[in-house]
């Protein structure tokens, strides 16, 4: 243990309640698991480090833009009933041909999710909460401990995550459709933890679509933790859709280490939720790496959208390739903080970011801060960040064609956010996405 | 004796390209070489001009009275060897004209020659640039950058005008040229030719070949020269191709 | 094969020492014995003879600054100073220096501190028609040519501490109103025991003929330079003013914390150019300048214009973010910096451009050159907040990386409240070329003059936004800094 002789911090009392009920509850789960149960230690550790850190404040230069009071005010809760709701769940399951894997309220419901018995073989699927009750199990989750609790909600989430899934492809094995896993809230102010781990052995390939959403009065606190792990020559390519209601709260702190010559492939869509924050920390440590990274943000009314990349290039001739795109209507705030490294190894090293923001009102703000640190000279990295309002000469133009304004500017704003989907390599997958994304922000634009 | 090239055998990083070029060049002649990929041809004229990234294992090159692989690129530069690139580089912030200035000033002072002030190198320079049909505009622009694939090759042709050289090695100027950048390169060249100026004329093709018509054909092959003859060899490759040589060469 | 190129660059690069500023001036001074504290406050205001107003500037911004901690947030590691290790003033001794405010142009310099400008190659003599020059000689200001030309147009050109006596009023109003004493540590520090600095004025409607310049000294060892430069533009002035500076080679850090305050009325416009070469210490930068700079300027007035230009080749820390605050309507800011680090300098600079007025404009171009083991980065807010209707941005970023133990980084914030701005950011990452060093070295030209030549290139964008004699200066300061990259 270590000792805590420095002075405690000062937390503010909403701060200082909040922190007491997460512990409380930490302790709860604890208790529940039993003594000696394998994952104690590990969650005590954690708990030890956010009594002594808390959370964040506007002082941190990282949470600047994201208060978190409105967060702080609610105590989400760690129990509840949910209503499965068959037909409603099977409704708002993306339209895709793929494994369908259903959690509801933080939960794996295996009476929801499809049958896996006709998955090929080399692959090996078990939810979180399976894997904790044995020690082994349990210990794939804790590769990145060290990297995860450097964030509250990492540390919150080794805290409290109950359940998860754990998914591993042998070498070369390579699934035909993708996995796709449905979150749903079902429940007011509840909190969900969840912790993955995705792992690809040399040479295989696996599409993932995650989505979050919520149906009756589902509306909580999605707390979560992926890992991912791709060995030499894996492919993965993923998606995650987040459109929880607009009271919800949205935290998702992604660790991806890449192997020689791995190729991984994300796109974020945010939609919903009053506070969101998607966090990649990727790590690309063998050579002839290609990474690419997207997002997509529309935030409107008070919601705060904060989007976050890190790429660490540490090996020769890796490539990076990134795209966020955020649109803000209303009071919305969005944040983009994006940080490319190359190590003075990582010769060769081709790294492109680009941010680009529409502002559609005047209470609307933006914050962007796309970084490089650069240790090598052989290499190749550029970053770009625009923000600015619709053009008015595309508008014009559209009217000049036919169109009225009100159509004009859905067009080019839908047309603006699409952009990033074009690297969605699968054409179901991004089909699926064009109409879900209209469909989502369409009424918003006028 | 202008340049004798003996038994050279070149590698990059480990793997060994040239495995014994001979050739000797008279002064006024025009020697093409041609290959089909991969068989050393860029190589053997990075070798002339001294990029560093390849390493000589054996063999001499001798061009005038030096043992040109002693030098380094820029006094090769300055005795006037030039290579017309297949790729002109792009510098951005410097003019054509500095650059200009600054290389030709570099070759008089090796030449023992006083260097040339502002205005009597930019009264030669735009005399050089109308005669290639040049924007003067061109002078002042940065060094190849944002010009089209035909502007830097006649940027590259108007740089061998101003540096008057020995020796001009054509290293695939052709390459991704239209009809008339070709023009403009082999009517540059053709103008430059004179009883003291030797050419080597890198290519894959035939074409740049109608407009030069050189003295000399060799077929580059595996690192060697496997066949020279005149103007008709390379014809001949127009019409057969490299394949039956090649067998011919294999067989032996 | 490759890296040794490189390799080869460096070592000639760490081995170059070659700082020409580097000698020492011997003359009678009179120094401060080392330490800093209230009484230490009040003494330099009683030999400057101040008016009560000025100490209680100073005493207030003292007692501030204890309270605050020194900052280390920059990219740019540094020892804690220890600030009673300095001395706080040194002049040198002589009857009418400019101290006590009487001195005419240059005619009663220390002939040995005339010696060391002379050398430096600043005309205090006048001898320059194209100039004004203000000569500050560790804590004062020894000599301001061309005054009686400047003051038939209005002008005001002369020491800050003159400006404390002749000008109380405007030295009232403007001292602290753009960084104010509480800015930050280092202005803190500044405000308490400001040795000297510039003071300029120019009236309403006046476009000032000739460049303004103040050329800094640090020659006492162990001793801060803490100067204060104050510069008002009057409505519809113009004005061009450059600033230099060196130091001799000492084996220990010398404190440069200077604080430089810029007004610019409706309609004016002032170029603000720098060149920096202040000693940047030996192999490993030890005894360098730590250079920690609180430049600002506000454009207060419609269309009113600031424009900072830097070339930054010394210092063993240089930590600096000349700044624009766009209050007035169609005003314009801009940032135009080279900032080259070789050996273990470290640079931490760039800007902050704040956009209050509508259709505020401003525009970075930042160039940083790395070299050696130094690690230079880019640090800059763009921000526009949400009356700045129709404001723009346009900024550029590119380093170039000489050599592989070298760092360059690039730190942009951008925060914007307005949905009618514009603000676009670009940067890149490159080194020289092999095929660009190869390209010219076929041309003829020397694997040296090539590599200046690229790199002048790089740099061409802000070298052209230098008055004429001091965009060669920075040419040459950087071949100097590249000389010999071959063996």
């Amino acid at each position: 243990m270590t000792t805590l002789s420095k002075p405690m911090k000062k937390f503010s009392p909403l701060a200082q309640a909040a922190m007491d009920y997460y512990q409380s509850q930490a302790k709860q789960l604890m208790q529940a698991e039993g003594e000696g149960h394998a994952v104690t230690a590990f969650r005590q550790a954690a708990l030890n480090r956010f009594l002594e850190q808390g959370f964040p404040t506007r002082k941190d230069e990282d949470w600047q833009f994201t208060p978190l009071s409105n967060f702080l005010k609610t105590h989400y809760a760690f129990n509840g009933v949910s209503r499965i709701d068959e037909a409603a769940i099977a409704a708002v399951k993306p339209k895709v041909d793929g494994w369908h894997l259903v959690f509801v309220d933080g939960y794996f419901s295996e009476i929801l999710s499809d049958d896996l018995a006709g998955m090929p073989s080399g692959v090996s699927l078990e939810s979180g909460k399976d894997a904790l009750d044995f020690e082994q199990g349990f210990r794939v989750f804790a590769d990145h401990e060290t990297d995860i609790e450097q964030d509250a909600f990492g540390m919150l989430n080794a805290m409290l995550f109950d359940d998860g899934l754990f998914i591993e492809l042998a070498a070369h094995v390579r699934l035909a459709k993708p996995i796709v896993v449905s979150y749903v809230q079902t429940l007011a102010s509840h909190a969900n933890t969840t912790r993955c781990k995705i792992k690809l052995g040399r040479g295989a390939q696996l599409q993932l679509i995650e989505q979050y959403v919520a149906i009756d009065a589902g509306c909580g606190f999605e707390n979560s933790v992926c890992e991912i792990d791709l060995a030499e020559q894996a492919k993965m390519s993923q998606v995650i859709w987040q459109n929880l209601p607009e009271q919800g709260m949205f935290f998702n702190n992604q660790f991806i280490d890449l192997a020689e010559q791995a190729q991984f492939n994300t796109h974020y869509i945010g939609l919903g939720s009053a506070i969101s924050r998607h966090q990649n920390h990727v790590q690309m440590a063998g050579e002839r790496i290609e990474s690419e990274q997207n997002s997509i943000c529309f935030a409107r009314n008070q919601q705060i959208m904060d989007t976050r990349t890190y790429t660490g290039h540490s090996v020769e001739w890796g490539a990076s390739r990134q795209l966020h795109k955020l649109v803000l209507a209303d009071q919305a705030i969005g944040v983009f903080n994006g940080m490319i490294k190359v190590d003075q190894k990582a010769q060769k090293t081709d790294g492109m970011m680009d941010n680009k923001n529409l502002l559609l009102s005047n209470k609307a703000q933006m914050n962007a801060k796309p970084q490089l640190e650069i240790y090598a000279d052989d290499v190749k990295c550029s970053h770009g960040s625009a923000s600015g309002q619709i053009s008015a000469d595309q508008i014009f133009y559209l009217q000049a064609r036919g169109l009225t304004k009100q159509q004009a500017r859905q067009l080019v704003t839908l047309a603006f956010l699409m952009e990033p989907l074009e690297s969605v390599a699968d054409h179901a997958v991004r089909d699926w996405l064009q109409q879900a994304l209209s469909a989502a922000v369409t009424p918003y634009l006028n | 004796m202008f340049l004798n090239i003996e038994n050279l055998h070149a590698q990059v990083e480990d793997k060994t390209i040239l495995k014994g070029i001979n050739l000797r060049v008279n002064p006024g002649e025009v020697h093409a070489i041609m290959g089909p990929n991969g068989s050393g041809k860029s190589t053997l004229s990075s070798v002339l001009a001294g990029r560093e990234d390849y390493e000589v294992n054996a063999g001499e090159i001798r061009f005038l009275d030096h043992d040109l692989l002693e030098m380094d690129a820029d006094e090769r530069a300055q005795q006037g060897v030039f290579l017309a690139f297949q790729y002109p580089v792009e510098i951005p912030g410097v003019s054509n004209k500095l650059f200009m200035h600054t290389a030709l000033n570099a070759k008089r002072a090796a030449e023992g020659l006083p260097a040339l002030d502002m205005f009597d190198f930019e009264q030669l320079a735009l005399e050089k640039m109308k005669r290639l049909e040049m924007s003067p505009i061109m002078l002042e622009r940065s060094v190849n950058v944002g010009f089209s694939g035909g502007e830097k090759k006649r940027n590259d042709i108007f740089q061998m005008a101003m540096l008057e050289p020995k020796l001009c090695i054509m290293d695939e100027t052709d390459s991704g040229l239209d009809i008339d950048a070709l023009r403009i390169v082999a009517n540059g060249v053709n103008a430059l030719r004179s009883n003291e100026r030797s050419f080597i004329v890198v290519t894959h093709y035939q074409r740049l070949l109608d407009h030069i018509k050189p003295d000399f054909v060799h077929v580059l092959y595996d690192g060697k020269i496997i066949k020279s003859g005149g103007f008709e060899l390379a014809q001949e490759l127009e019409e057969r191709g490299y394949d039956h040589l090649i067998q011919a060469y294999e067989k032996v | 094969m490759q890296t040794t190129q490189y390799e080869e660059i460096n070592d000639i690069l760490a081995k170059n020492q070659h700082y020409k500023e580097g000698f020492h001036t011997q003359t009678l001074v009179e120094t401060f014995a080392k330490g800093l504290n209230e009484d230490v406050v009040k003494a330099i205001s009683a030999k400057k003879n101040e008016p009560q107003w000025m100490l209680d500037f100073r005493l207030k911004a003292f007692r501030h600054w204890q309270t605050m901690p020194e900052p280390h947030w920059a990219k740019a590691e540094y020892e804690p100073i220890d600030y009673q290790d300095y001395s706080y003033y040194s002049a040198p001794e002589c009857g009418s220096c400019a101290t006590d405010g009487q001195a005419e142009s240059g005619s009663a310099v220390d002939p040995e501190v005339a010696k060391a400008f002379a050398a430096l190659g600043v005309p205090i003599d006048d001898s320059d028609a194209n100039i004004a020059v203000d000569a500050i000689f560790d804590s004062v200001s020894v000599s301001t040519t061309k005054r009686d030309q400047l003051e038939k147009l209005g002008i005001i050109f002369c020491s800050f501490s003159e400006a404390v006596q002749d000008h109380p009023e405007l030295v009232q109003r403007y001292l602290g109103s753009v960084v104010p004493y509480h800015d930050n540590f280092f202005a803190a520090l500044n405000s308490a025991v400001a040795s000297d600095g510039t003071f300029v004025f120019i009236p309403e409607g006046v476009r000032c003929p000739i460049d303004l310049s103040t050329y800094f000294r640090i020659n006492e060892a162990k001793t801060g330079q803490f100067e204060r430069t104050i510069l008002i533009a009057e409505k519809g002035s113009y004005i061009s003013y450059i600033e230099g500076c060196s130091a001799p080679i000492r084996d220990t850090y010398q404190l440069h914390a200077a604080v430089v305050e810029v007004i610019v009325h409706e309609d004016a416009e002032v170029k603000y150019s720098t060149v920096q070469n202040w000693y940047p210490g030996d192999e490993d930068c030890q005894g360098g300048i730590l250079n920690f700079v609180t430049k600002r300027g506000v454009c207060e007035g419609r269309n009113a214009k600031l424009s900072w230009t830097q070339a930054e080749t010394g210092s063993a820390i240089t930590w600096k973010y000349p700044s624009c605050i766009l209050k007035g309507d169609n005003s314009i800011g801009e940032f135009y910096s080279v900032a080259l680090t070789n050996r273990r300098q470290q640079a931490d600079t760039g800007t902050k451009m704040i956009h209050i007025g509508k259709n505020t404009r401003s525009t970075i171009i930042s160039k940083g050159l790395s070299a050696g083991k130094s690690d230079n980065t880019y640090r800059g807010l763009v921000k526009i907040l949400p009356g700045a209707e129709g404001a723009r941005n346009f900024t550029q970023c590119d380093s170039m990386l000489i050599g592989n133990q070298c760092g360059a980084h690039t730190f942009p914030y951008i925060e914007v409240q307005n949905p009618t701005a514009q603000v676009e950011h670009e940067a890149t990452t490159s080194r020289i070329g092999e095929d660009q060093l190869f390209y010219c070295q076929q041309r003829g030209i020397s694997e040296q003059d090539a590599i200046s030549m690229i790199v002048n290139g790089f740099c061409k964008e802000v070298f052209k936004e230098l008055p004429l004699e001091f965009a060669q200066e920075a040419e040459e300061l950087l071949a100097i800094s590249l000389e010999g990259s071959v063996g």
